[in-house]
Order: structure tokens, then C-alpha cells, then sequence
């Protein structure tokens, strides 16, 4: 009679869940997974189209010699082949030189910048019910884009890995790559 | 209509009348909680919350953890490894939010209107079970405390902690009335919601034991939370591929369960006070409910209810920090009960509602800061 009582509370209970919650839309898993993706990375190399013509960043999460010789800082780095950079500090401060885009924010996500777009999709994908996912192309490769407002982040059909960025009309290309010693030490020193 | 049939018809009207005092403390200790409230939105500190629960009337009542209940109610669960996100949240209450948005209430005007009749229920369902326990007198002075306990303001959240607590008492009274398969719905109901109800299976045992003729259902009904939390599993291993996601969520919070828990949490005092020093709040309040709990067994609290006021007030901890536990003390009756035994002396009585009373505006204040 026990087990009969136990099954038949567990079977309604999960009756009670599958009925009364909704499953979230493939648009938001995919852009969790997205975000996983860029959790996973620290580093990221960017093709930017912007304003007509194409720059190169690398974008760096972690610690990296501090402004005009201070100590190091831990934040995000981006450095643009146009000689520009941008850096976040762990302060919450920003000092940018030579972006291409107004927003500081807005060209560290366009660049990728995993601890920049990561967060920033995580919560697309948990508090937005208005993402979708729809076919799109980059570089004649069919691929995903999850269309948030404002923002186009393209992802590989099966395994969501975030392959491009649209932010108010400036595109990139992203490739997530591993972050080697000297690697490191040339991106810490800036 | 026979005599029988109409004094019991009578009964049952003139037992909510006559208990009708259980109406004006919930007014009185809801008034706090909304007074308070309405000023702090108007003229109160920017503090923490967010301008979209700033924006609405009561909002920060929605704030906090009211947030991610409407997200699992809206998107339903997405668990993101390494971050914070929704499958730490039980799914009865965000049920509930869904079924008042059918109804055509928002969101977050539903869970206001949810949390804070419940607790008018779980007032009167307390009162019930208390009476039965402990006495009329007893009863009265821990409903008064309970409508106005200092963390009370959690129960006119968009929290569970009020349906929770009336699933408890009306769990619990089912029980006295050998009543079991509304035991098991209800213990069930209660787990779906927060998982401190499995404690109260615990609060129950003495009851089942002596259960002579319906022993099956008895046991059944102890083991329901237990069904029900595998179904919770279940559902998660369903939509996201990880029966545990809640507890791997709950990292995401800085909470994993060890057996050193309480060690880790203790030794991180200093470092926890440097980031956050609303922690001691928490810690007040753990020390609290361990000396409402000793007080509550030394006046002839079942000891049962002791027990599973313990381990909801204590087991936390062994995740490693004390944060909340202001909150998770509020579902621990025996706490409650050991407290109207401190204020069996009227003047002792007095001096707890009024600082329960000021406490409770204090404690609402809080919000603008740090999360309950």
C-alpha cells in the first residue's frame, strides 16, 4: 500500500510539472549553450566589418599589465589591429582608444569577448522569452541565428559554438581559441 | 437538517468567527510590511534592486529571488553550467504563477496575491495546529508572533515560504486526523515547492508509528516527499539531460553540501562579513532559532518538532555558508512555539510584539540591500 501511495504521488507530481511548466524554446537553449561555449574560452580572434572597412582583434580574458606601467589588472583586453585597444578592468572601469564603435561594451561584444558576450547571452538565454532562432549564412555556411533585440549572434547548426556577432550594423567572425603560455604572456603585457 | 448536523453546521461557522483576532494580525503585520514597502519605493535608497521592480507598486516585494520564480514561470527551466540559474528554484511556485497569469493577474502582481493569502491560510492552519499541541494560549501568542516575526516579510514576497508553511500545518493536521493520503498530497505539494518539507516527514514520524490500522498508507505518506523530489529529478533529467541540475545550480550560489559544511561556513565568517556585512543578520537569527528550538524542547514541544526545526534551521549550513538562513528559520514551527513560550509572561509578551513589530519595518527596509 506504501508503494502504492509513493508511485502515485510521483507519477502526479511529475504529471503536475510537465503540465503546469513549459519547456524553455530551442532559441534560449541554444544561447545557453552559446554562452557555455565562451565560458569554456579565454581567448578569441575577430574579423570586425565596420563602417567599410575590416579590422582584426584578439580578445583576452584575465590578468594583464596595468595602464602607463601599473601593476597588473585582471579584466578583458582587446587589441585591435588598427593599433586601438579597449580594456575592462575588474573595477567596472573602461578605457578605450581607437574602437570602432561608440559603445566600448557593444565592440567587446562584436569582438567576442567571451567574459563579455558570455554573461551578456547567459542572460538573454535565462530572462529573454523573445530570442529566436532563425537559418541565416556567414561566408557561404549555413549556420544559426539567434536574434535577440539589437543583437545577431551567430552559432554552428548543431553545437550552438558562437561563430559571428551583428551589433547595430558592425559584423565579426569570432574563432575561440585556446590561450597558450606564450600566448598569455604576450597578450599580459599588452 | 437533524440537532447534529445543525451544531455541527454551527460549529464550523462560529470557529472562524471566533477566530477572527487571526485577521486583524495578518492586517496588522501585512500594513507593516506594505507601508514600509510603498516608502521605500518612493523615497527610499536606490540599494540593489532592479528599476523594473522599482517601476511597479510593491516591487520590491517581486525583488530578488521573485525574479528567477517568474522566469521559471515564463521560460519554464535552463540550467547554464557555472552560472547562476533557474533549476535552483522549485516548480510548485512558479506553477502557481502560471495558473494566476491564466487568470489574467501579471506575474508578479499574482505572486503578491499568492504569498500573502496563503499566509492569512497558514495563520489560521498554524493557530489549528498549535491549539492542538500546545494549548489555546500558546496558539494565540505564536500566531500574533508568526504575523509579525521580523522576517515575516517573506511572507508577502513572491516567495513560497507562506505556501509552504500553510502545506505544513494543514499537512501536519491531516496527520493528528490520521488523514493519510492527504498527508502524502500534501507533504508532496509542500516538497515541489521547498525542499525543508522533507523535514517535516520527520515532525510526523511519532504519529505514523502509532497508527494501528493504516500503516501502509501512513508510511506511504512519510515517503511522499521523497516521490516527490524524484520527480522534480525526474522533470530535470527529462528537459535538461541532468536529474541534479538543481543542486548544481545551487553552486552557482557558492552552496554545495559537505559534511564539513558547517566548518566551511564558520571559518568563512570573516571573509563573508568583508564582502556582505548583512551576513550577520543571518547568523543572528541561526543563533536565534538554536535557542527558540532549546526553549521550545524545554517547555514540552513534541520532540519530533524540535527535531525537524533543527534540521531545517541547521542542515543549510552544511552548504557552506549561512546565508539565507534568516529565511529557511521561518518553516520551523517549534521555533515559533519555543518563542511563545518566552513571552508566556505579558511582559515579556508585550516587549516581543513591539520589536517584532519594529523589527518587521527594519527587516523590510532590508530589501533595498540584500536578499532574504
Amino acid at each position: 500500500m506504501s508503494l502504492l501511495v509513493v508511485g502515485a504521488v510521483g507519477a502526479s507530481a511529475f504529471g503536475l510539472q510537465a503540465a503546469g511548466l513549459h519547456a524553455p524554446s530551442p532559441a534560449n537553449r541554444a544561447a545557453a549553450r552559446a554562452a557555455s561555449w565562451l565560458s569554456g574560452y579565454r581567448y578569441v580572434t575577430s574579423e570586425v566589418e565596420a563602417h567599410g572597412r575590416t579590422l582584426r582583434g584578439r580578445c583576452f580574458h584575465g590578468w594583464f599589465d596595468g595602464d602607463r606601467g601599473r601593476r597588473e589588472e585582471r579584466g578583458t583586453l582587446l587589441l585591435l589591429s588598427n593599433g586601438g585597444s579597449i580594456r575592462v578592468l575588474r573595477s567596472g572601469r573602461i578605457l578605450s582608444a581607437g574602437s570602432f564603435m561608440p559603445s566600448a561594451i557593444g565592440a567587446l561584444e562584436v569582438a567576442g569577448c567571451t567574459d563579455v558576450l558570455g554573461p551578456r547571452l547567459a542572460t538573454l538565454a535565462e530572462f529573454d522569452a523573445g530570442i529566436r532562432a532563425r537559418p541565416a549564412w556567414l561566408a557561404g555556411r549555413r549556420v544559426v541565428g539567434l536574434h535577440a533585440r539589437h543583437l545577431l549572434v551567430l552559432v554552428t547548426p548543431r553545437t550552438d559554438r558562437p561563430l559571428g556577432v551583428l551589433l547595430h550594423g558592425v559584423k565579426s567572425r569570432l574563432q575561440l581559441r585556446r590561450l597558450t603560455p606564450s600566448l598569455s604572456r604576450r597578450l599580459q603585457s599588452g | 437538517m437533524t440537532a447534529v448536523d445543525a451544531r455541527r453546521a454551527t460549529a464550523a461557522i462560529d470557529a472562524p468567527l471566533a477566530r477572527r483576532w487571526i485577521v486583524g494580525w495578518w492586517l496588522a503585520g501585512r500594513a507593516i510590511v506594505f507601508v514600509t514597502t510603498a516608502v521605500l519605493q518612493l523615497a527610499g535608497p536606490r540599494g540593489l534592486i532592479g528599476i523594473d521592480e522599482r517601476a511597479r507598486p510593491a516591487g520590491a516585494l517581486t525583488a530578488w529571488d521573485g525574479r528567477w520564480y517568474r522566469t521559471v514561470a515564463e521560460n519554464g527551466y535552463l540550467l547554464e553550467p557555472g552560472r547562476q540559474s533557474d533549476p535552483a528554484f522549485f516548480p510548485l511556485y512558479p506553477i502557481l504563477l502560471r495558473g494566476c497569469h491564466a487568470l489574467g493577474l501579471g506575474y508578479a502582481t499574482g505572486g503578491v496575491v499568492i504569498s500573502n493569502v496563503a499566509f492569512l491560510g497558514a495563520l489560521f492552519l498554524f493557530e489549528s495546529l498549535t491549539r492542538e499541541l500546545l494549548g489555546s494560549a500558546t496558539a494565540r501568542r505564536a500566531t500574533v508572533y508568526l504575523a509579525l516575526f521580523p522576517m515575516g516579510f517573506v511572507f508577502s514576497m513572491e516567495y513560497p515560504e507562506s505556501i509552504v508553511l500553510c502545506l505544513i500545518a494543514l499537512a501536519a493536521l491531516a496527520a493528528l486526523r490520521r488523514r493519510w493520503l492527504l498527508v502524502a498530497v500534501l507533504a508532496a505539494a509542500g516538497t515541489l515547492a521547498r525542499p525543508e518539507m522533507l523535514f517535516v516527514s520527520l515532525a510526523l514520524l511519532p504519529l505514523a508509528r502509532a497508527e494501528r490500522t493504516r500503516r501502509g498508507p501512513a508510511l506511504g505518506a512519510l515517503l511522499a516527499p521523497v516521490a516527490a523530489l524524484a520527480s522534480f529529478a525526474l522533470y530535470l533529467q527529462v528537459h535538461l539531460h541532468d536529474p541534479l541540475a538543481w543542486t548544481h545550480a545551487e553552486r552557482a550560489w557558492g552552496r554545495k553540501f559537505t559534511p564539513l559544511g558547517l566548518y566551511r561556513a564558520i571559518e568563512s565568517i570573516p571573509q563573508t562579513f568583508d564582502g556582505n556585512a548583512w551576513i550577520a543578520r543571518d547568523i543572528g537569527f541561526f543563533l536565534l532559532y538554536v535557542g527558540l528550538l532549546w526553549l521550545a524542547y524545554r517547555s514540552g514541544v513534541p520532540r519530533s518538532w524540535v527535531l525537524a526545526g533543527a534540521l531545517i534551521v541547521v542542515l543549510p549550513t552544511f552548504s557552506g555558508s549561512f546565508h539565507s538562513d534568516a529565511r529557511f528559520g521561518l518553516l520551523a514551527p517549534a521555533a515559533l512555539w519555543g518563542l511563545a513560550a518566552a513571552g508566556a509572561r505579558p511582559r515579556v509578551d508585550a516587549a516581543i510584539r513591539c520589536l517584532s513589530a519594529v523589527l518587521l519595518a527594519g527587516g523590510t527596509l532590508s530589501l533595498a540591500y540584500v536578499f532574504p
